[in-house]
C-alpha cells in the first residue's frame, strides 16, 4: 500500500528526515516511536501533504501512484487520513456540515453519489457510538472549546465517517486519561481491517496496550535506528530509548 | 476646483427654486438654504479633509461625471424594474425610480396597512408639520458636505411613519431603481422614518442602477425611533461596479430603544456611508453591523459614530471584511461617551481578511469619554486566512477554493447570525458562496 523510499525532508532549510524506508502492506499495524524531535510528526505531516515541508529526495508510493504528486485533499480522497496531534480549532463551521462536504467530495472523486441528509445522519449516529461522542459537541463549532479528548475523540469519529485506506495517528493518545485512551484505541481497532493500514506515531507505549502493532519501528535523529514486532515496544518501554542510542554510537 | 463647484451648485439651486415655485414659502424651504449656504462655505470635502483622507470622493465625481448636466427623466419598463427587486423577501416593496417614490410600482403588505408612507414631496406639502417636526433633526456632527448637498436639493424620496405599539413580523424594503441607460445619474434621495413608542419594525434597502452610464446617490437617511421602539434597518449594496454610493445614515434614539443597523457591501465603484447613532436616552441598545466582501477596484469606507448622551445604554459595533484583488476598505469607528452617560457599555470591533497582496484597508478606532463609570472596548485586526485550518480542511478531502470559501463564510457567520429575516440570510450567503467560489 505505501512504499516510502530513502525519504529525506526539510523544513526551512534544516533536514529533519535524513533517509526513511518503510514498507506498509494492507491489513497491517505499524507503530513509529521515537523521542522528542526525532522527526515523527514530520513525516506524518509529510504524508499527509503539509506543504511548508519540502521534500528533498526519495520517493513515497501509495497504492502504485506518486504521493508527492498530489495535494492535500487527493491524498484525503484517495485514503490518506492523519488525526492530528492538536485538532485545529475552526469557529463559525459546525462539525457536521464540514464532514458533509468532505464526505461528499470523497464520495464524489470514487464517483458514488452524495449522500442524501437524512442517510449523512444515520451514518453519523453510527458512528458516534464508536467512539462515545457527544450528538451536542458535533453541531457545536468544529473542536471549538472541545476538551483534548474531545479533540481526540473527534478526529477518530471523522476516521470512522470517512473510513481511510491508510490512517496516520500522530500522538493521538498525547494528553488522553486511561478511559479515553481506551475508547479512541477501540475506536480505531474497530475499524481495522485487512483492507486498511494503520501507523501509529507515539512517544510511549502506553497506547500500543490498547492497539496492538504488527510492527515497530525507532525513529532516531530523522532514521529508523530499529525495527521489530510489539515486544520491541515494551523493551522501549522498560528501558526508554538510551540502550539504542548507545548501540548506535557503537556502529 | 472648490470655485467651480460653487458655481455650478448655485445654479442648480437657483433653477430648483424657480422650479419650487410656492413651496419656497415653506419652512422646510429655510432648511434648505441653510443647507445651501453650509454647502457653499464648506464645499464637498476635498483630499485634505481627514474625514475622507482616504476616500476621495469628491475627486471621482468631478471626473467621472459632468456635475452641471441635469439628470433625464426615467424611462425604464416594468420588466427592467422587476428584475431588480428584491425577490424571495416576504413583505412589502417600496419602488423609487431616479429616488422619485411610485405608488404604482409598489407592493404593501397587508400587515402594513397603517403605516404612513408619502413620498418626500407629499410630505413636505400636506403633512408639514410633523415633516418639520423630524426632518433634519437628527444631524449631529459637523457639516458633511454630502449631507449639506442632499439637503439642499431635498425633493424624492420618502417618509414612513409608524404607529405607536405596533409590531410588524416582515420587513419594508426600499428598492431604489437608478436609470443610466441614456446618461449619468446624479440623485438626492431622502429616506425619513419615525417610530412610534413600542413599535418594532425592519427595513431593507436595496439600491439598484440600470444601465451603463455613471450612477451616483447621494442618500440621506433618518431614523428618529421614539421611547422603547424596536428597528432594524438593513443596507445591501451590490450595485455592480460602475456605481457611485455615498450615504449619511442618522439615528436618533430616545429611551429604551433598541436600534441595529446592518451594513453589507458587495460591489460598487467607490461606497462611502457615514452612520451616526445618537444615544439620547436611557436603557438603549445600538447595534452596529457591517460586511465588506469586496474584489476588483471596489473601494468601500464605513465611518461610524455612537454618541453616549445618556446613562446607562449599550452600543456594540462589529464590522467585517473581506478584501480581494485591488479592492480597498475604510473602517473609522468613533464612540463619544458625554459626561452624563455614567454606566455606559460601549463595544468595538473591526477585522479584516485580506486575500490578496494588492488589497488594502485603512481602519481606526476612536474613543473619546468624558464620563469615568464606563466599560469600553475596541479593537481592530487585519490579516490573511489561517494556514492550519486551510490544511485541516483540506486534509479531509475539501478542496482548496472550497475550504477557503467554508473558511470565509464561517468569518462572515458571526454577521449573518445577527440578520434578521430568514429569507435574507440566505441570499446573504448565497452572494458570499458565489462570490467565493
Amino acid at each position: 500500500m505505501l512504499s516510502i523510499k530513502n525519504l529525506r525532508a526539510s523544513i526551512d532549510g534544516n533536514e529533519i528526515l535524513k533517509g526513511i524506508n518503510l514498507e506498509v502492506k494492507a491489513g497491517e499495524v505499524h507503530a513509529i516511536m521515537g523521542p522528542n524531535g526525532s522527526g515523527k510528526s514530520t513525516l506524518a505531516s509529510v504524508l499527509a501533504g503539509r506543504e511548508e515541508y519540502d521534500v528533498n529526495s526519495g520517493t513515497i508510493e501509495y497504492l502504485g501512484r506518486d504521493l508527492m504528486e498530489m495535494n492535500p485533499e487527493e491524498r484525503a480522497r484517495e485514503g490518506v487520513f492523519l488525526a492530528f496531534q492538536y485538532p485545529v480549532e475552526i469557529p463559525g463551521v459546525s462539525t457536521t456540515n464540514f464532514l458533509k462536504t468532505a464526505l461528499n467530495q470523497i464520495r464524489e472523486h470514487r464517483g458514488e453519489e452524495r449522500l442524501d441528509a437524512v442517510s449523512f445522519l444515520t451514518l453519523m449516529k453510527e458512528k458516534m457510538k464508536l467512539v462515545e461522542l457527544d450528538q451536542t459537541l458535533i453541531s457545536r463549532s468544529l473542536n471549538e472549546g472541545f476538551s483534548g479528548g474531545e479533540k481526540k475523540r473527534n478526529e477518530i469519529f471523522q476516521m470512522a465517517m470517512l473510513e481511510p485506506k491508510l490512517a496516520i495517528l500522530d500522538e493521538t493518545d498525547s494528553g488522553l486519561d486511561i478511559d479515553a485512551l481506551k475508547i479512541v484505541a477501540n475506536g480505531v481497532n474497530k475499524l481495522k481491517s485487512s483492507d486498511n493500514a494503520t501507523i501509529v506515531v507515539t512517544h510511549y507505549q502506553r497506547l500500543l496496550d490498547y492497539i496492538i502493532p504488527d510492527f515497530v519501528h525507532v525513529l532516531m535523529n530523522g532514521k529508523f535506528v530499529k525495527s521489530g514486532g510489539k515486544e520491541l515496544a515494551y523493551k522501549l518501554e522498560e528501558l526508554g530509548y538510551d540502550w539504542i542510542k548507545e548501540e548506535q554510537a557503537l556502529v | 476646483m472648490g470655485k467651480k463647484l460653487n458655481e455650478i451648485f448655485a445654479s442648480q439651486f437657483q433653477s430648483f427654486e424657480n422650479r419650487l415655485n410656492g413651496e419656497k414659502q415653506m419652512p422646510v424651504h429655510k432648511l434648505r438654504k441653510d443647507a445651501f449656504e453650509a454647502l457653499q462655505s464648506t464645499g464637498l470635502p476635498d483630499n485634505k479633509n481627514e474625514e475622507y483622507r482616504f476616500t476621495r470622493l469628491t475627486t471621482l465625481l468631478e471626473r467621472s461625471f459632468n456635475l452641471s448636466q441635469q439628470n433625464p427623466e426615467q424611462s425604464l419598463t416594468k420588466d427592467q424594474i422587476d428584475g431588480r427587486m428584491m425577490k424571495d423577501i416576504d413583505g412589502s416593496s417600496l419602488v423609487f425610480l431616479n429616488g422619485v417614490y411610485s405608488k404604482e410600482q409598489s407592493v404593501i403588505a397587508s400587515e402594513h396597512q397603517d403605516i404612513t408612507i408619502d413620498s418626500l414631496q407629499d410630505a413636505i406639502k400636506y403633512d408639514s408639520e410633523c415633516f418639520e417636526h423630524y426632518f433634519n433633526k437628527t444631524k449631529s456632527y459637523g457639516n458633511d458636505g454630502f449631507l449639506s448637498w442632499n439637503t439642499a436639493f431635498t425633493e424624492t424620496g420618502v417618509k414612513i411613519s409608524v404607529e405607536s405599539n405596533r409590531t410588524y413580523e416582515k420587513p419594508i424594503v426600499l428598492n431604489f431603481i437608478t436609470d443610466a441607460t441614456g446618461q449619468q445619474f446624479i440623485g438626492n434621495p431622502r429616506i425619513l422614518i419615525q417610530i412610534g413608542e413600542n413599535s418594532e419594525i425592519t427595513f431593507l434597502e436595496n439600491f439598484k442602477t440600470i444601465g451603463d452610464f455613471p450612477a451616483f446617490n447621494n442618500l440621506a437617511l433618518e431614523i428618529i425611533s421614539e421611547k422603547a421602539s424596536r428597528v432594524k434597518y438593513i443596507k445591501i449594496q451590490d450595485d455592480g461596479d460602475n456605481t457611485i454610493h455615498m450615504s449619511n445614515s442618522m439615528v436618533y434614539q430616545t429611551d429604551a430603544c433598541n436600534v441595529s443597523m446592518f451594513a453589507f457591501t458587495f460591489s460598487g465603484k467607490m461606497v462611502r456611508n457615514n452612520l451616526n447613532v445618537v444615544v439620547d436616552g436611557e436603557g438603549c441598545e445600538a447595534n452596529m453591523y457591517g460586511l465588506y466582501l469586496l474584489n476588483g477596484t471596489t473601494h468601500a469606507d464605513n465611518h461610524t459614530v455612537v454618541d453616549h448622551r445618556k446613562p446607562n445604554s449599550v452600543s456594540n459595533e462589529l464590522y467585517k471584511g473581506i478584501l480581494d484583488d485591488k479592492s480597498r476598505g475604510v473602517f473609522n469607528g468613533k464612540i463619544y461617551v458625554r459626561q452624563l452617560a455614567q454606566k455606559t457599555n460601549a463595544f468595538q470591533s473591526n477585522n479584516n481578511i485580506l486575500l490578496s497582496n494588492d488589497a488594502t484597508i485603512n481602519t481606526k478606532p476612536q474613543l473619546e469619554i468624558w464620563a469615568d463609570d464606563v466599560k469600553c472596548s475596541h479593537g481592530c485586526t487585519t490579516g490573511q486566512l489561517d494556514d492550519e485550518q486551510l490544511f485541516y480542511l483540506r486534509s479531509r478531502g475539501i478542496d482548496k477554493d472550497r475550504a477557503i470559501g467554508i473558511l470565509l463564510q464561517a468569518f462572515a457567520n458571526d454577521i449573518f447570525d445577527k440578520t434578521p429575516v430568514k429569507e435574507l440570510r440566505s441570499y446573504l450567503e448565497e452572494i458570499v458562496m458565489d462570490r467565493l467560489n
